[in-house]
């Protein structure tokens, strides 16, 4: 038997781990050439680890994975100035994930796709408080598209997990 | 529990976010532009008209403090062809021609966009 101790520990161990694997994906990201073949865009890895652990611990870890995995990728490999982008981008996303986990009927694909689309959509807007312009709203359209196949990537992606998870 | 990989919300999903941006994309970039506007660090650097550039392109040095980029423009538009920063996405970037559309630089707090609207020209059209 384990006691409650144990499995908390244990939960702090595997979310750590989580962490880690959310990191190294959004590393591995950026040797994969998305972003050559269309400015700006990426297929969102880290985001499969975003959304197994909103299926399998909730919302609050959900939430703290992601914005851990935001500030320390953005401190490693990003640089400061990425900071408030990928923010913004995980936390806006993780809400709204989370509330379309809630409304019965759209799947682990249609949660990736908003949670994809919510990213994007977070980015633009605060790239444009940062650079005082509201044109910058423009790329949204553009990206947006970018994000409907990005999400169903990562959310094809979750859907094996999920499937082939042993309990 | 074995999970679907699209159930039909999902699709209608896709569908919508689609449907939303592609006209986003028609009714936005389908004008045409007036001028060339830069901007760095949230103030105007330099403003071009389209009319007075040539087709035979030249190039403007935007600086910041942040660093250097290095824009082309005709009377076409404008494409960026160097920036010494690390995402490179301003220059990889197809050149804009079209009110609205933008070349932005995060790291350097620089943007360049095509203004549709200004100018004594906008009023008339």
């Amino acid at each position: 038997m384990e006691s409650a101790g144990e499995k908390s520990l244990k939960k702090v161990a595997r979310l750590g781990l989580l962490t880690a694997l959310a990191m190294a994906l959004s590393y591995i990201e950026s040797f994969i050439p998305v972003n050559s073949a269309v400015p700006g865009g990426k297929l969102g890895l880290a985001n499969i680890v975003t959304i197994y652990v909103l299926l399998n611990y909730g919302f609050s870890y959900a939430v703290s994975i992601s914005v851990i995995r935001a500030i320390l990728s953005g401190l490693l490999f990003g640089g400061i100035m990425s900071i408030p982008y990928s923010f913004m981008g995980a936390v806006a996303s993780v809400i709204v994930m989370t509330l379309a986990y809630k409304i019965k009927g759209i799947g682990i694909t249609g949660i990736a796709i908003l949670g994809a689309f919510t990213h994007n959509l977070a980015q633009v807007a605060v790239a444009c408080v940062i650079m005082g312009n509201i044109l910058i709203m423009n790329y949204i359209w553009y990206l947006g598209i970018i994000s409907i196949f990005a999400g169903t990537f990562t959310g094809v992606v979750s859907i094996f997990l999920n499937n082939t998870q042993r309990k | 529990m074995k999970k679907k990989f699209f159930t039909p919300l999902d699709i209608l999903i896709a569908v919508i976010i689609f449907a939303i941006c592609l006209s986003g994309l028609v009714l936005t970039f389908n004008r045409g532009g007036e001028k060339i506007v830069i901007q760095a660090e949230g103030k105007i650097y330099g403003e071009y008209d389209l009319a007075s550039l040539s087709t035979k392109s030249k190039t403007v040095e935007i600086k910041t403090k942040y660093g250097k980029n290095v824009l082309e423009i005709d009377c076409y538009g404008a494409d960026m062809i160097y920036a010494d920063c690390e995402n490179q996405i301003d220059v990889k970037h197809r050149k804009i021609t079209k009110a609205g559309e933008s070349l932005v630089c995060a790291p350097h707090k620089v943007v360049v966009y095509i203004d549709g609207k200004g100018g004594a020209d906008g009023v008339s059209r």
